[in-house]
């Protein structure tokens, strides 16, 4: 379980990025996070995977604060961000090597995993090429391949669908959903309020740092459609 | 207007104290306080030692009535200054770079984009450049007097120096990384390029008629002659400094500045076309089948940061030069064994022992293997990779710290296993020295590491910034220089009573306490100050 308890965080001393923020997420949920360009969805989600720092409140990730105890729930989480930012001067395996290294996969598990998921995003080919030469969405892969590599717990992305071809993002849906059957949890931020809609079983809404609706999709859209409630929450001072 | 605008925010991208130092000095002012003193420090080392070189060479000159010769020095090793910057930095400014896809849709025409991009590579040389004349500039003032005039052409010619050297290393830059642009390791071939242009250099100055002078500047006298010969602007330069000469002054200047014109005007299109080739990237699927490897994660870490370095130019350049440069001196201790101490007392003034002499070589050399310091700021915006991830940060440190002794210590052990052979030196001198190596080798990595984690610089552009110009680079330089000046200071206490090779050892131990030190340091403070960095 994903527990965000109180959480706020503010830059410069001025701007409040999130502003005590409660959310639990569990096991077999596929959690969207919505919010205007700004709102504070990429701040809460770098504040889980231990990237920034908060100034209040806790995160519990399966038991473990990312506070106090950060290598242990770094362990139960895999953390995509929305710019495939990784290390140029590897080669797409061996990144994926430096990965599992980290998580001490062994050899013949991230062997078939890399196939697998390689043979799936349809990378296979590359893996040997510097990532340097790769396209925006072929970093993508391979950063979600880094992420699957170790079959986390929790899943944590940040505008995952960016980028993506209709096939790879189409793949990545089955992905979550295959992940969640298993127990994981899929916490991610989207600005395409359809794919939040159709595959989140709940959704949060933020705006300007504070959550303003959260809980099951079916709830907070009621009879409307989510992109009708998002605009109304915004026009709402 | 246009061109004046493109300035101003190109000035800012690059010349912000925030950008050069790597955080913000109002926000941090103990720590741009701290930096700042260092960098003076750095500076009056600088000029002091490079200015007494020439402040000596200009009174012999002056005494021979030959002090022109010293404004030769002065273009020669600005020119050269302006080679290696041309070389490392025109790509980046010129043929690729970063921001093309935000200016190239805009309507501002090339030419003016151009000129701002390259008044801005200009500036960085000329700070530089100005930086290495002064000393020179006070030498030949000093010693020829000072008048305003001398002193105001002095000024404007210097403005000419890098324009040549700017047309001609671009050129030549871009050609490197076109040739090699389709080769499977073009970095290893462009540094190993460079490397041989470097050598090249350093070779002709300081081997070329060596005839035992006290100042090693003295011995490049002839080959400064021999280059103001073929090199009308040296010629130029010199005529319109020391006689106030209008026609040289015209010529150097006009004729730089057309050649900076035509150069513009070249380059225009040529530009669009090398940055628009830039842009596409072509994934060629490799037969080859991806293998997966299972190391430790320090040894992951440390294969890492080796794959960072050899893909990394500037990198290797910079931080491979010590071990590289080890090994050539071991090489050539073989052949010139006989006359190693007699060099070495004619370049530095200093008589003394074949151990010391090998110490203060091999010492020097590795304190210039500093990947650590530099190392965690080339994460860059990957640094979330690793703030993400469940690695402990000494993990981290430590193995960024195995690679850079990977990369210092079997040099400096090949060239100490050299010298010791050429020779020859006794066995427990030989075993002393390797102690000594080991322990500098790891004291001066673990300093690294620290300096780093207190003057990251993770908002870069260009490698560059960080391994070259960094305040992490240039604090484990002179520190580790100041750790070096202890080392000897108790090696002469010591072996006015006691033997050479005791000397040695409890400099070995200083070394082993310092590191000691700084890796209970590292065990306690290092998660704390990496949770602390926010990318």
């Amino acid at each position: 379980m994903l527990v965000i308890h109180n959480v706020s965080k503010t830059y410069n001393n001025k701007t409040k990025a999130c502003d005590r923020i409660n959310l639990t997420i569990e096991p077999g949920d596929i959690y969207g996070f919505i919010g205007h360009n700004g709102a504070g969805k990429t701040t809460l989600l770098k504040s889980i995977a231990g990237i920034i720092n908060f100034d209040e409140g806790d995160i519990q990730i399966f038991g473990y604060s990312i506070q106090d105890d950060p290598l242990n729930a770094k362990r139960q989480f895999a953390y995509i961000p929305d710019n495939p930012d990784i290390y140029e001067t590897l080669t797409g395996i061996q990144y994926l090597d430096f990965i599992a290294d980290v998580f001490d996969i062994p050899l013949d598990r991230r062997s078939d995993a890399i196939d697998r998921y390689a043979t799936m995003f349809e990378i296979k080919d590359v893996l040997s090429n510097p990532i340097s030469s790769y396209s925006h969405g072929m970093k993508q892969k391979i950063v979600i391949m880094s992420a699957l590599i170790h079959q986390p717990k929790a899943l944590l992305l940040d505008e995952p669908f960016v980028g993506l071809d209709p096939k790879a993002s189409y793949l990545l849906k089955e992905v979550f959903k295959d992940m969640v059957s298993k127990g994981s949890l899929i916490f991610f931020s989207t600005h395409v309020l359809e794919v939040a809609e159709k595959l989140c079983n709940k959704v949060a809404i933020i705006k300007n740092g504070k959550i303003v609706a959260n809980g099951l999709t079916e709830d907070v859209i009621k009879d409307e459609s989510l992109e009708q409630i998002f605009m109304e929450l915004l026009n709402e001072s | 207007m246009m061109f004046r605008r493109l300035l101003s925010v190109f000035s800012k991208e690059n010349f912000g104290f925030s950008r050069i130092l790597g955080f913000d000095p109002k926000k941090q002012k103990g720590k741009a306080i701290g930096i700042s003193i260092a960098i003076l420090y750095g500076l009056v080392a600088f000029l002091g030692s490079f200015g007494y070189m020439f402040f000596d060479l200009g009174e012999v000159l002056n005494s021979i009535g030959a002090l022109d010769i010293l404004l030769v020095y002065a273009f020669i090793y600005t020119t050269v200054l302006s080679i290696m910057f041309v070389l490392f930095r025109a790509n980046g400014y010129l043929f690729h770079y970063r921001d093309y896809q935000i200016l190239q849709p805009l309507p501002i025409p090339s030419r003016t984009i151009i000129g701002a991009k390259l008044v801005v590579m200009l500036t960085f040389i000329y700070v530089s450049l100005f930086l290495f004349l002064s000393p020179i500039a006070f030498s030949y003032f000093y010693h020829g007097g000072f008048d305003v005039l001398t002193f105001i052409i002095f000024l404007l010619s210097a403005f000419a120096i890098p324009i040549i050297p700017l047309v001609i290393f671009s050129f030549i830059s871009l050609l490197v990384s076109r040739l090699t642009a389709k080769m499977r390791h073009t970095n290893i071939i462009s540094v190993v390029l460079l490397f041989i242009v470097f050598l090249g250099i350093m070779y002709l100055s300081f081997s070329l008629n060596f005839s035992g002078n006290a100042n090693p500047l003295l011995n490049q006298q002839d080959f400064m002659d021999h280059i103001r010969g073929i090199y009308p602007p040296i010629g130029w330069f010199v005529g319109a400094v020391s006689n106030h000469s209008i026609i040289d002054l015209l010529l150097l200047l006009l004729s730089n500045a057309a050649i900076l014109i035509l150069f513009v005007l070249a380059i225009q299109k040529m530009i669009v076309s090398t940055n628009q080739r830039g842009l596409s990237k072509v994934t060629r699927k490799i037969a080859k089948v991806a293998v997966a490897k299972r190391r430790t994660l320090i040894q992951s870490i440390a294969v890492k940061e080796a794959r960072t370095f050899v893909n990394t130019p500037i990198y290797i350049f910079n931080i491979g030069f010590g071990p590289i440069i080890m090994v050539i001196l071991g090489v050539a201790s073989i052949f010139f064994a006989d006359t190693i101490q007699t060099y070495f007392a004619a370049e530095f003034g200093l008589n003394i022992g074949m151990e010391l002499i090998i110490l203060i070589l091999i010492g020097f050399s590795l304190s210039m293997v500093y990947s650590t310091a530099v190392s965690l700021s080339l994460e860059g915006k990957n640094f979330w990779i690793l703030k993400s991830l469940p690695i402990p940060a000494k993990t981290v440190l430590y193995g960024k710290m195995l690679f850079n002794v990977y990369l210092g210590l079997p040099a400096a052990f090949i060239a100490t296993l050299l010298f010791s052979y050429s020779i020859p030196l006794s066995f427990i001198t030989t075993l002393m020295i390797l102690v000594f190596v080991t322990s500098l080798s790891l004291m001066v990595t673990v300093f690294g590491s620290i300096i780093n984690l207190f003057v990251p610089k993770f908002d870069f552009r260009n490698p560059v910034e960080v391994v070259k110009q960094s305040a992490g680079a240039f604090l484990v330089l002179f520190g580790s220089w100041i750790i070096l000046v202890l080392d000897g200071f108790l090696f002469y206490q010591v072996t006015k009573t006691l033997s050479n090779e005791v000397g040695i050892l409890l400099m070995s131990l200083l070394n082993l306490i310092l590191f000691s030190i700084m890796v209970i340091f590292i065990e306690k403070k290092a998660e704390t100050l990496f949770m602390k960095f926010e990318v």
